[in-house]
């Protein structure tokens, strides 16, 4: 008898036709909450977009945008892409209104496609305009020359910048150790990677109020003289440095440095350590120094901060009594654009690379080597460096 | 009441009723069952029980991944799981409206740190407080202007997102 019907394979084929249809229908994209937007001079565009897992809660008098999903880009332009910011706008004055999403360590060359997933919680207030409730856009477009396309509305470029400086100091680290003894130094080196970031001593640093202190801390203030740890090709000399300390808590840190560089520094990064009475030191973070256009060769500038940080050991009623500080220079940005940050060398010699948080690249790669092995890694370092011999990478 | 003698526990009597039970256990349950009235309507109450969980419509799916990321960021924001606010009985409806707009206020405002104080130009900004969470893949860091700085790896693509929630 003939038979009626059509096979199960084309009817499983069709329902599969179908179900993907149908997704790409109901994403939030597709209804218009959610906008992806290229601005002009940015040469990529929109290959896919799914957001089929967000979520659209009004509670009170907002709105809740639990933002979940992935744009595909497609890159347009000419050299490699190296990372990307996209700028995520629900409301531009609300707490929860405006986020970035940054990836970096890409490469898309021209015609290829990238994808940047987002996972982010926004808020808006209600009721809501006509339009989209969240708008997408790329802010910067970082490529492996260094230039970069885009707004640049929230200071994305230098980000990224620094970022892929890190990033090639790091990457070249490790393929050196690849390349000195093929997979298994590479595994040990990122074993220490590992081990390192696991060991690192923490702090929960809190900016302080700036008024009177609700609880008196402990002790009397007593000024302590900041240690500069210097490399010997960094653009900026730390020549001297105060705070008042008191029990866990620094006042108004004063630093003098100096330009020794042959041209303008537009911003410096100041790392900052403070060490407990065992000698431990715990890295606080990044002082910016913003806006410091002006500090020409050999000028020397004094900067201080208004702000008390009171500082805490990570696990919480263990406290910390500050017995000194140190600090060192992170990265420079010049007055070219172009960014300086210290080398590997320099990091391992003055013991910073222990009590320093690890570059993205670093604890990308680490990851990496923890997920999926040394030979991910290596195709990654392939990839993104381009100049490894075939021979070096089979090894 | 169950008659006094030897019985099967409810343990092998569900998996006796789910034909989990292997040889010789199920003989000698299937036995004891067959002359044993109680055990009987045991083995009758999974069976029903199992045959309803199969009409069931299957469990919703969940994005695990997505939830882990969300509660590392909760985590990370708050320094611990936040302690929940009892609204009182009497309070409710006059206060639904209010109590509302709080829960949406109380969401977001763990995303930040009291900022710091704004600084005169050319001056040294508040530090980007370390890192304070390191999990499975992600971290999260208070910066500078008061924000919050989350890093997430997905091993699938190789790809680290760094999201960084502004302050307004």
């Amino acid at each position: 008898m003939r038979r009626m019907f059509p096979s199960r394979p084309f009817l499983a084929l069709a329902a599969c036709l179908l179900s993907v249809a149908a997704l790409a229908q109901l994403g939030p994209e597709a209804d218009g909450r959610i906008a992806v937007e290229i601005p002009d001079g940015v040469p990529l565009s929109v290959a896919a977009a799914e957001f089929g897992n967000s979520d659209f809660e009004a509670r009170g008098g907002a709105m809740v945008i639990e933002l979940s999903g992935l744009i595909r880009f497609r890159h347009e332009g000419g050299g490699a892409v190296r990372a990307v910011t996209l700028a995520v706008r629900a409301h531009e004055q609300m707490m929860g209104g405006r986020a970035a999403v940054s990836v970096p360590s890409l490469h898309a060359l021209r015609g290829e496609e990238f994808q940047v997933r987002l996972n982010l919680r926004m808020l808006r207030p209600l009721p809501a305009p006509p339009g989209p409730l969240v708008r997408i856009s790329p802010d910067a477009v970082l490529f492996a020359s260094l230039a970069a396309a885009g707004p640049d509305r929230l200071d994305s470029v230098r980000r990224m910048r620094v970022r892929e400086m890190e990033a090639r100091r790091d990457r070249s680290y490790f393929l050196a150790r690849w390349r000195a003894g093929g997979r298994s130094q590479l595994a040990s080196a990122m074993q220490a990677s590992l081990r390192r970031q696991a060991a690192r001593p923490r702090l929960d640093v809190r900016p302080g109020t700036t008024g009177p202190a609700v609880a008196a801390p402990a002790g009397s203030p007593r000024e302590v003289r900041f240690a500069f740890l210097q490399d010997g090709s960094v653009p900026v000399i730390l020549e001297r440095g105060t705070a008042m300390v008191r029990g866990t808590v620094s006042d108004a840190p004063r630093i003098l440095l100096r330009n020794r560089s042959g041209q303008g520094i537009r911003r410096i990064d100041v790392g900052w350590l403070v060490h407990d009475s065992a000698g431990r030191a715990y890295s606080v973070g990044s002082a910016p120094m913003e806006d410091a256009p002006g500090l020409g060769t050999g000028e020397s500038l004094e900067t201080s901060a208004g702000g008390r940080f009171d500082i805490r050991a990570a696990q919480a009623g263990k406290s910390l009594e500050i017995a000194g500080m140190s600090a060192y220079v992170r990265s420079v940005q010049m007055e070219d654009e172009s960014v300086w940050v210290p080398s590997r060398d320099a990091l391992q010699a003055s013991r910073l690379l222990d009590a320093v948080p690890v570059s993205a690249e670093e604890q990308r790669l680490s990851q990496m080597y923890r997920h999926r092995g040394p030979a991910a890694v290596v195709d990654e370092l392939r990839k993104l460096v381009g100049d490894v011999p075939q021979a070096a990478a089979r090894r | 009441m169950r008659r006094k003698g030897f019985h099967p526990d409810e343990h092998t009597l569900s998996l006796f009723a789910g034909g989990d039970l292997a040889f010789p256990g199920r003989w000698f349950v299937a036995r004891h069952v067959a002359g044993c009235p109680d055990c009987a309507a045991t083995v009758a109450a999974f069976a029903s029980a199992r045959a309803e969980l199969r009409s069931l419509p299957p469990a919703p799916e969940v994005d695990f991944r997505a939830l882990a990321h969300r509660i590392r960021v909760e985590v990370a924001q708050t320094g611990g799981p936040a302690p929940r606010n009892r609204i009182p009985r009497w309070a409710a409806p006059v206060g639904l409206g209010a109590a509302s707009a709080a829960v949406a206020v109380v969401l977001l405002l763990p995303l930040w740190s009291p900022g710091p104080a704004k600084l005169p130009r050319a001056a040294m900004g508040s530090p980007e407080p370390e890192v304070r969470l390191l999990h499975e893949g992600a971290e999260a860091q208070l910066t500078a202007d008061g924000g919050l700085s989350v890093r997430s790896f997905h091993p699938g693509s190789g790809a680290l997102t760094i999201t960084d929630y502004y302050a307004p």
